[in-house]
């Protein structure tokens, strides 16, 4: 089926119809959890729909672009199975629906990546992974693709050496490349054979000295056969510490068209054009779209946003999961204290914090939704894709 | 304990310094807000490292302070020193810099 939106309508809704359905990449689901967002609205404290967290902060790559380089707390707890399992049980107690492994680590290094998922969806929550997929192996996958809701690999570049100079140690080192590729093309056979309803995705986290990239990032999404190949913005923290120039986008406004003019009906080449043109400054200055998706440090920290896991936003540490059980700190003063810091005056989104980060559309929603700009409604259609993942 | 979210939070101004902050040298900043710490033993080990224009204090503290525990001992001490001696003061720890051996060959400093 051909994306019958237009290009027009597209960037109104941010939806790209596929195969399977609705997708949407580059805006907020919270439409699809309006009860949640009656719940907030009338002050109650809401559980987060969705969180986003790592098993470890450990990870083999050395990407150019990985926030995780400013995402250091004080400590790095070592996360056991029986706690990762204990958070799931925590998690359905409370009611989070979706938990994506992305955040500051490689979770399929963890020895909790296997049964973390596999509890998760017997207890009814989705999980969604990003992953490099140099350790995602036949018999790993083979475990996991089946319960889980989307995977979505990073993918620099689309060129081996490009891939292996922004990811790995230089140009030279492709084996990296070739290991990912191979493991991607497992799984899309995999998903064929077994009529999966994951979905797999590639990802391009856009820097601007890498723009040569974009196109055979889109053509190498295609030839793979994934569902989706995403190319968005790099993150930031507020000091430029990554040195993103976010004045260079716009000059590849026109190679962003020319890729997302390669979408076939098996492949939807997708850019994330509202954080793009967003150019690293939000409209916001209050802060609460962590209330709706939390982060969680591969570290076992728990804070409201991976820009706050940093020793220097110690202030806004609500606990650690290694230590206490996630729902006590759900639970305690500490964590509605923090959050509510967040959405003081005392907190400015637009000079205290990183660019852009995973909460940017669910809180930019809820900042227009209560200055009236812009009206959060209940949806009256069917759910989207990944509807649990914010 | 309500959430905040009134407009009038969503389109506050958060406080810029006062000039009377901005009077002060970074060292009597220091001096003003080092004094404060010492009446509360609870502070035993904070050192304040800097304290610019914009009133953005950051502090060194030597001790290890429990996840559960620093959020609102820190939050307090803002509170407190916004209360006490400037509005637009806002606290923050020293970095920590990456522990990733491989990826510290990228050369990212803070």
């Amino acid at each position: 089926m051909q994306n019958t939106l237009s290009k027009s309508e597209k960037y109104i809704s941010n939806t790209i119809n596929t195969k399977e359905g609705k997708l949407i990449l580059d805006s907020h689901k919270l439409s699809y959890h309006f009860d949640r967002v009656e719940a907030w609205e009338s002050g109650e404290r809401i559980a987060p729909i969705s969180v986003d967290m790592a098993l470890t902060r450990a990870c083999g790559a050395m990407c150019s672009f990985c926030y995780a380089m400013v995402q250091e707390p004080q400590e790095r707890s070592s996360i056991k199975v029986k706690q990762a399992l204990e958070l799931i049980d925590d998690f359905a107690e409370v009611g989070v629906k979706g938990i994506s492994l992305i955040s500051d680590g490689e979770s399929t290094l963890s020895k909790a990546y296997v049964p973390f998922i596999e509890h998760a969806s017997n207890v009814g929550i989705d999980v969604g992974n990003a992953t490099n997929g140099w350790e995602w192996e036949p018999e790993k996958i083979d475990q996991v693709l089946p319960h889980l809701t989307w995977v979505r690999f990073t993918c620099a570049a689309g060129t081996p050496e490009g891939y292996s100079k922004i990811m790995f140690k230089s140009k030279d080192h492709t084996e990296v490349f070739d290991r990912a590729m191979k493991h991607i093309k497992y799984a899309v056979d995999l998903k064929k054979k077994l009529n999966l309803k994951v979905t797999l995705g590639i990802q391009m986290v856009l820097m601007p000295k890498f723009k040569d990239e974009i196109i055979p990032f889109a053509k190498l999404a295609v030839d793979l056969g994934v569902d989706y190949g995403v190319i968005k913005h790099c993150s930031d923290d507020e000091f430029g510490t990554l040195g993103v120039d976010y004045s260079k986008y716009e000059e590849m406004y026109d190679l962003l068209e020319k890729a997302e003019s390669l979408t076939n009906e098996t492949t939807k080449i997708i850019v994330k054009w509202d954080k793009i043109k967003d150019k690293g400054k939000p409209s916001y200055k209050r802060f609460y779209g962590p209330q709706f998706l939390l982060q969680i440090s591969g570290s076992g920290l728990i804070a409201p946003s991976g820009m706050f896991f940093n020793a220097r936003y110690s202030k806004l540490h609500m606990g650690n999961f290694a230590d206490e059980r996630f729902k006590d700190v759900f639970k305690s003063e500490r964590y509605w204290k923090i959050m509510n810091y967040l959405a003081s005056p005392s907190f400015d989104a637009q000079t205290m914090m990183g660019t852009l980060p995973i909460q940017h559309y669910v809180s930019k929603a809820l900042d227009d939704h209560i200055k009236g700009e812009k009206k959060i409604v209940r949806a009256s259609d069917k759910d989207p894709l990944h509807v649990n993942f914010l | 304990m309500q959430n905040f979210i009134t407009k009038e939070f969503s389109h506050a101004p958060s406080p810029i310094s006062s000039r009377e902050w901005k009077n002060k040298s970074e060292k009597e900043r220091i001096m003003m807000i080092s004094e404060k710490l010492k009446l509360n033993n609870l502070y035993d080990g904070f050192e304040v490292m800097n304290a610019d224009d914009r009133a953005q204090i950051i502090i060194k503290v030597e001790k290890v302070i429990p996840a559960s525990e620093r959020g609102v001992l820190l939050l307090d001490l803002e509170s407190f020193l916004k209360d006490s001696i400037e509005e637009a003061i806002t606290i923050w720890l020293e970095p920590v810099g990456d522990k990733s051996k491989l990826r510290n060959l990228r050369g990212i400093t803070f």
